[in-house]
C-alpha cells in the first residue's frame, strides 16, 4: 500500500529525516515513534507530497508520488494533522465543509451516520448543534476522526491522535481505529504513546 | 442652478489650518505609541506631494492628451503597487506582477464602462474625468489590496495546517484556500460594507462635498457619490481577487506546498 524507498527529507539546508525506507502492507495498522524533532509529522507530510523530498522515491498504491499524481493520492487518504484550528462556527458546519471535499453532502443519512461514529468514540450526539468553540480539544480531535471516517477513505495519516486525551478517551480512539483497520482501511499513527504504539500491528521507530 | 464660487485658501491660512495636526501629534507623544515620527513624515510626504500633484494636474489638464493622461495613470498603478508591497511585507516576485495586472484589468474595466457607458463621454480620456476616477478607482484598490493580500498570506502563513489538512484531504489547492480568500474579503470589506451603509447618515463622502464645494448642485453630486461607491467596490474586489489568484501561482510549488512569500523570515 505504502512504500518510501531510500527518502530525505531536507527543509532549508537541513535534513530533517535521512535514507528512510518502509513498507506499509494493505490493512496494517502503524505507528511511527521516535524522539521529538526526529522527522515523524515530516514523515507524514512527506506521504502527502507536503514535505521536500531531496532523494528517493514514495508509492502509494500504483501511484509513484510527485506533482502530477499527489492530488489523486490526497484523494485516497483521510489526513488528521496536529493542532488544527477549523475556521467554522458551530460543529455541523465543520461537518459539512469537510464532507464537501469528498463530494458528500451532510444530509441525514451522513448525519445518523456521523451520531454512529461519534457515540462510539465517547461522544454524545448533541456534540452537533455545538459551537466549535464550545467543545475542548479532546472532543475536537475525536470529532475529526468521527468526520474524516465518513469520507471513507483507503488510508489514514494521523499526527497525534492521542494527545491530549485521558486514558478513557484514549482507548475510545484506539478502538474505533481497530475498528477501521477492520474494515480494510491502513492507518499510520504518529504517535508518543507508548500505550497506543502497543495496540498497532507496525511500530517504525525513528 | 447653484453657481457658487469657491473660496480659496492662501498658502498663509493653509498653514494655519496644519496647525490642527498638532492635536493628534501631541497625543502620539504623550503616549509613546511609537508612531509620531511616522505620522510627521507622512504628514509632510501628503503636503508636499499634494503640492506638486497641484502642479502637475495643471499641466495634464492643459494638455489634455490621451497619451499622457494614460501614462500617468499607469505610473500610479506601479506607485499603488509598490506601497501595497511594502504594507503587506509580501515578497516583490510574489506579488508585483498580479498586483499591477489587477489594478490595471479593474481600473480599465470598471474606469471606462462608468466614463464610456454611464457617463457616456465623448473623450474617456478627457483628463477632466479619466485622471480623478482612476486616482479614486486605484487608491481604493490600494486599500482594499492592502488589507486583503495581506490577511490573505499572514493567516496562511499562521495557519498552515489548515491549508494543509484540507489539501492533505484531496481539495484541490483553490478549494482550499477558500478559507482564506473568505477572511481577506471579509476583513478587507468590512469598513468599507460598514461605511457605505450609514453614507449620507454619518459620514458626508469627500466626492460630493469636493462636488459641492466646486459648485455642483446636491444632486448632480448625490449621483456621482452613489456611482464612485459603486464603481470603488466593483474595482477593488475585481483587482483584489485577480491579485490573489494570480500570487498564488508564484506562492506554491507544484505540490501545492506554500514558498516563502513574507520578507524577512516567513
Amino acid at each position: 500500500m505504502l512504500h518510501a524507498d531510500n527518502i530525505t527529507i531536507q527543509y532549508g539546508d537541513e535534513h530533517v529525516l535521512d535514507s528512510f525506507s518502509c513498507n506499509i502492507g494493505r490493512g496494517a495498522f502503524a505507528c511511527v515513534t521516535g524522539a521529538s524533532g526526529c522527522g515523524k509529522t515530516s514523515l507524514l507530510k512527506a506521504f502527502l507530497g507536503m514535505a521536500p523530498l531531496c532523494r528517493g522515491t514514495i508509492r502509494i498504491d500504483e501511484h509513484v508520488l510527485d506533482e502530477h499524481s499527489c492530488n489523486a493520492i490526497r484523494k485516497k487518504v483521510a489526513y488528521l494533522p496536529q493542532d488544527l484550528a477549523l475556521p467554522y462556527d458551530t460543529v455541523a458546519e465543520a461537518a459539512v465543509h469537510i464532507l464537501k471535499i469528498g463530494n458528500m453532502r451532510f444530509d441525514q443519512s451522513a448525519r445518523l451516520l456521523l451520531v454512529a461514529n461519534l457515540q462510539r468514540l465517547g461522544l454524545e450526539a448533541d456534540l452537533l448543534d455545538k459551537r466549535l468553540c464550545e467543545i475542548s480539544g479532546g472532543q475536537r480531535q475525536r470529532l475529526m476522526l468521527a468526520v474524516l471516517a465518513l469520507l471513507n477513505r483507503e488510508l489514514w495519516l494521523l499526527d497525534e491522535p492521542t494527545a491530549a486525551l485521558d486514558i478513557a478517551s484514549r482507548d475510545y480512539v484506539i478502538d474505533f481505529l481497530l475498528e477501521q483497520q477492520r474494515q480494510g482501511k491502513t492507518i499510520v499513527a504518529v504517535s508518543h504513546d507508548m500505550w497506543f504504539a502497543s495496540q498497532c500491528s507496525v511500530i517504525i521507530r525513528l | 442652478m447653484m453657481t457658487m464660487a469657491t473660496i480659496d485658501i492662501s498658502y498663509l491660512y493653509l498653514g494655519v489650518g496644519l496647525l490642527l495636526l498638532l492635536v493628534p501629534m501631541y497625543y502620539l507623544w504623550r503616549y509613546e505609541t511609537g508612531l509620531l515620527k511616522g505620522f510627521c513624515v507622512g504628514a509632510v510626504r501628503m503636503v508636499l506631494q499634494m503640492l506638486f500633484i497641484g502642479v502637475y494636474l495643471r499641466y495634464l489638464f492643459e494638455w489634455d492628451n490621451p497619451w499622457v493622461n494614460c501614462l500617468w495613470v499607469l505610473i500610479m498603478v506601479y506607485i499603488a503597487a509598490e506601497t501595497a508591497i511594502t504594507r503587506t511585507k509580501v515578497r516583490h516576485r510574489v506579488l508585483m506582477g498580479p498586483l499591477v495586472v489587477g489594478f490595471v484589468v479593474a481600473s480599465v474595466l470598471v474606469g471606462l464602462y462608468f466614463l464610456g457607458i454611464v457617463l457616456q463621454l465623448n473623450n474617456i480620456f478627457s483628463a477632466q474625468y479619466f485622471i480623478p476616477i482612476m486616482g479614486i478607482l486605484l487608491g481604493n484598490m490600494l486599500t482594499v489590496n492592502v488589507i486583503a493580500v495581506g490577511t490573505f498570506y499572514s493567516t496562511l502563513q499562521r495557519e498552515q495546517n489548515l491549508y494543509y489538512f484540507l489539501l492533505g484531504n484531496g481539495a484541490s489547492q483553490r478549494e482550499a484556500l477558500i478559507p482564506f480568500v473568505r477572511q481577506a474579503i471579509a476583513k478587507s470589506f468590512s469598513p468599507t460594507i460598514a461605511n457605505m451603509a450609514v453614507m449620507g447618515l454619518v459620514s458626508l463622502p469627500g466626492t460630493m462635498i469636493g462636488q459641492i464645494l466646486g459648485g455642483s448642485t446636491p444632486d448632480v453630486a448625490i449621483k456621482y457619490q452613489i456611482m464612485i461607491v459603486v464603481i470603488t467596490m466593483s474595482a477593488s474586489m475585481l483587482s483584489l481577487i485577480i491579485a490573489i489568484r494570480l500570487s498564488v501561482k508564484r506562492a506554491f510549488d507544484g505540490y501545492g506546498r506554500m514558498k516563502r512569500v513574507m520578507k524577512g523570515n516567513g
